[in-house]
């Protein structure tokens, strides 16, 4: 990036690229947490009695809520209307299926496409807009399309979901079986490769330039960062990756109805996100896991009165970890670890 | 550093399974039905025929001990409702599931339940083209959307309102039955005077009534989904005028339901419907339903289709769990039983199709009158074993 050669001390440019490719290596070494985290979800799957099934929609949760969190964790935009991206990619792999595409990977990639070139095109479209109005655009373009696809019967079989989607055995290998076995690594396998993208991306020069345009705009543009520019990217990038969460889903349960794009989905990623952490990409998937994981749990416990303890669940954590769980941890570690 | 570590660690211990009870020689029957938000009801009521059948029947068909799975849906929520199926059958190992309620859900749930051959009883879907169709393990004790939306065509002509107005909800149920009730209608030899579809999300009544009215019809039917909108409909009716002046309000027997009709009040007064049951139904066994359902879980909140549903679902779960007595549990020939089986039941004589696993049903015009200062829906006639088509 420009912005940080000219920064650089006039010492000769090899020695200031040199020391600044040794600060941006540093920080993507893999710690040792990092490393157990994925471990952890392999080895899950060993685990008796485990419910793969859930942790399967855990981590299309999980990585659906990392995509918002490269647009509201490292960029400060927030959006309201994501479940529109996860809508366009779960429809697209949908569609793909119905009509004879049948082959998932490349079905995945196409969806990441679509929803990709959509988030493009809106990243341009809300670039210059901020703040509140940003939640209300962002919002009423998730309303828009929910309605579009609700209305549209005839395309989309409206509130009965897409009927006849076929996905064919990954690598023309493992079928889709009603354990969830293969959806499990499947959605295990993408999200990881996603989540290295997705970490590549914050670790490089321009996701130093995200948090920069996050936290002062204006010395960003004196600086001459492309800000503008910058906003429809990682948009863009944070669609496809919603998008291939979509197509995940669609994939996995070869099933697609509109509550994939409804506002409803759009606030819940928001609160895995909140609860979990922002800017950490990690929280998006602590989020999930503890959202998903006690609602799941609670509504076994009490079918009828659920919504209650999870309410409950979220005051205490948005009281007692205001920043999220895993900054407010990583704090109280820090702490312990200076006395 | 260690965030992670800890991000690890909490991951791990996140993952410890919900701790589930597996008894033997049981038979687990899954109850997958919305019990919280805005179609909460339809748990509720499920909950309490389950109650009351168990009470009344003990729990233990044919030496089968049955062991109940119940799960929140959350309405109609096809991704939630497909992983809870998927759970039921494959964790939990529900041998016999009821519900999901609504149609996306029982969709989403069709290919899970055929492949792992789990006999299923539809208890809160009305759509055609499900049972018989999507899967040979679907059977349903709730309605088909004809049943109800046919009759009243021919019920208007016949009583001289022939020119009639129809009105329904924007979404798909509402579309199918807007076509079904005139099909009838033009074959029945009645003319449509207009017709309105009305969105789903906070309509605003007096402009649909205003362009009823210019219309001059007979008669209005009306096909809402139930809720606030079955209520909002039926007052805006009353409070233009149209009813006043001799317009005829006809629906399906959602739009009175029992368990929001006092709400709706005088407005509901003299509207005819059409109905799979009314607590109203005149017979013995009803009788004792109604009183011991009543006696069981309060009068409040009323009962409604939900419990009946759920209560001829038991039945045929019953009868067919102890026509297998002493045996192993096996799905086909329990499939085999429940289909062409007729019984009595509270709402009056069943029988599912021997073909289709769909349900024939006698269907009731009614009334909304007052008993005892009471909204009921009374029954005035009745279609006797009315086709699912």
């Amino acid at each position: 990036m420009t912005t940080l050669d000219t920064s650089a001390p006039a010492t000769g440019k090899e020695a200031a690229r040199a020391k600044f490719a040794g600060y941006f290596v540093g920080l993507s070494r893999w710690k040792i947490g990092e490393v157990l985290f994925w471990l952890a979800l392999v080895g899950a799957y060993f685990v008796p009695d485990m419910n793969i099934i859930l942790l399967g929609h855990i981590l299309i949760w999980g990585l659906f809520a990392m995509s918002l969190d490269l647009l509201l964790g490292y960029r400060g935009i927030p959006s309201l209307g994501h479940a529109g991206f996860f809508g366009i990619g779960a429809y697209a792999a949908g569609f793909l299926g119905k009509y004879g595409w049948t082959e998932p990977i490349s079905g995945l990639l196409f969806a990441m496409a679509i929803a990709g070139a959509v988030g493009l095109v809106t990243g341009r479209f809300v670039q210059r807009v901020h703040g509140v109005a940003l939640l209300m655009v962002t919002l009423s373009l998730n309303l828009i399309l929910y309605d579009a696809v609700h209305r549209a019967t005839d395309v989309t079989g409206g509130d009965d979901g897409l009927q006849g989607i076929v996905i064919d055995p990954v690598l023309g290998l493992f079928r889709f079986d009603i354990f969830g076995k293969t959806a499990y690594w499947y959605a295990l396998i993408v999200t990881f490769l996603l989540f290295l993208v997705a970490r590549a991306l914050v670790k490089s020069p321009f996701g130093l330039s995200l948090l920069g345009a996050r936290e002062n705009t204006r010395r960003m543009i004196m600086l001459g960062a492309p800000i503008e520019r910058d906003v429809s990217f990682v948009f863009a990038i944070s669609a496809a990756l919603a998008g291939a969460a979509g197509a995940l889903l669609t994939q996995t349960t070869q099933f697609v109805a509109p509550s994939a794009l409804s506002f409803d989905r759009s606030a819940d990623v928001l609160v895995i996100l909140i609860i979990g952490g922002t800017a950490r990409l990690y929280g998006a998937f602590i989020g999930a896991i503890i959202f998903l994981f006690m609602r799941d749990w609670l509504a076994a416990l009490s079918p009828v009165y659920w919504y209650f303890w999870i309410g409950l669940l979220l005051v205490i954590v948005v009281s007692f970890f205001r920043r999220g769980v895993l900054p407010t941890l990583e704090t109280l570690l820090q702490r312990l670890r200076a006395r | 550093m260690k965030r992670v570590l800890l991000a690890s660690i909490a991951a791990c211990v996140a993952m410890l399974p919900a701790g589930s009870l597996r008894a033997q020689e049981s038979i687990k029957v899954g109850v997958l039905v919305s019990y919280s938000g805005m179609t909460s009801l339809g748990g509720q009521q499920t909950d309490a025929a389950i109650k009351l059948f168990q009470s009344k029947y003990g729990d233990a068909p044919g030496g089968h001990k049955i062991e109940l799975i119940r799960r929140d849906t959350t309405g109609p929520n096809p991704e939630v409702a497909k992983r809870l199926v998927q759970e039921a059958v494959t964790r939990d190992k529900v041998q016999i599931l009821l519900g999901p309620d609504f149609t996306p859900n029982t969709l989403a749930a069709a290919p899970i339940v055929t492949e792992a051959k789990v006999p299923t009883f539809v208890i809160g879907a009305a759509t055609t083209g499900i049972i018989g169709e999507k899967s040979p393990y679907l059977t349903r004790t709730f309605f088909a959307t004809p049943q109800l939306c046919k009759p009243l065509a021919p019920y208007a002509v016949k009583n001289n309102w022939k020119n009639v107005f129809v009105m329904v909800a924007d979404f798909a149920p509402g579309h199918d039955c807007e076509k079904i009730f005139i099909d009838a209608l033009k074959e029945a030899g009645g003319t449509l005077a207009g017709n309105l579809r009305i969105p789903t999300r906070n309509p605003e009544f007096s402009a649909y009534t205003q362009r009823i009215k210019d219309a001059k019809p007979d008669a209005v039917f009306i096909f809402m989904p139930l809720g606030e909108l079955s209520l909002g409909s039926l007052r805006a009716m009353s409070d233009s005028g149209l009813k006043a002046a001799g317009v005829k309000i006809m629906g399906t027997g959602d739009i009175t339901d029992e368990s929001y009709v006092d709400a709706v009040g005088d407005a509901a007064l003299d509207v005819i419907t059409t109905g799979m049951y009314s607590t109203q139904h005149n017979s013995a066994m009803n009788k004792e339903f109604v009183a011991e359902y009543t006696k069981l879980n309060g009068a409040s909140p009323r009962m409604g289709w939900g419990a009946i549903a759920a209560w001829d679902a038991l039945r045929l779960v019953y009868d067919g769990l102890e026509a297998q007595k002493g045996a192993k549990f096996d799905p086909d020939k329990f499939m085999a039983f429940v289909r062409g089986r007729t019984f009595e039941s509270p709402r009056g004589p069943i029988t599912i199709d021997k073909g289709n696993g769909d349900i024939v049903q006698n269907v009731y015009i009614r009334r909304t009158e007052k008993v005892n200062g009471v909204l009921q829906n009374v029954e005035i006639e009745t279609l006797a074993n009315q086709s699912f088509k």
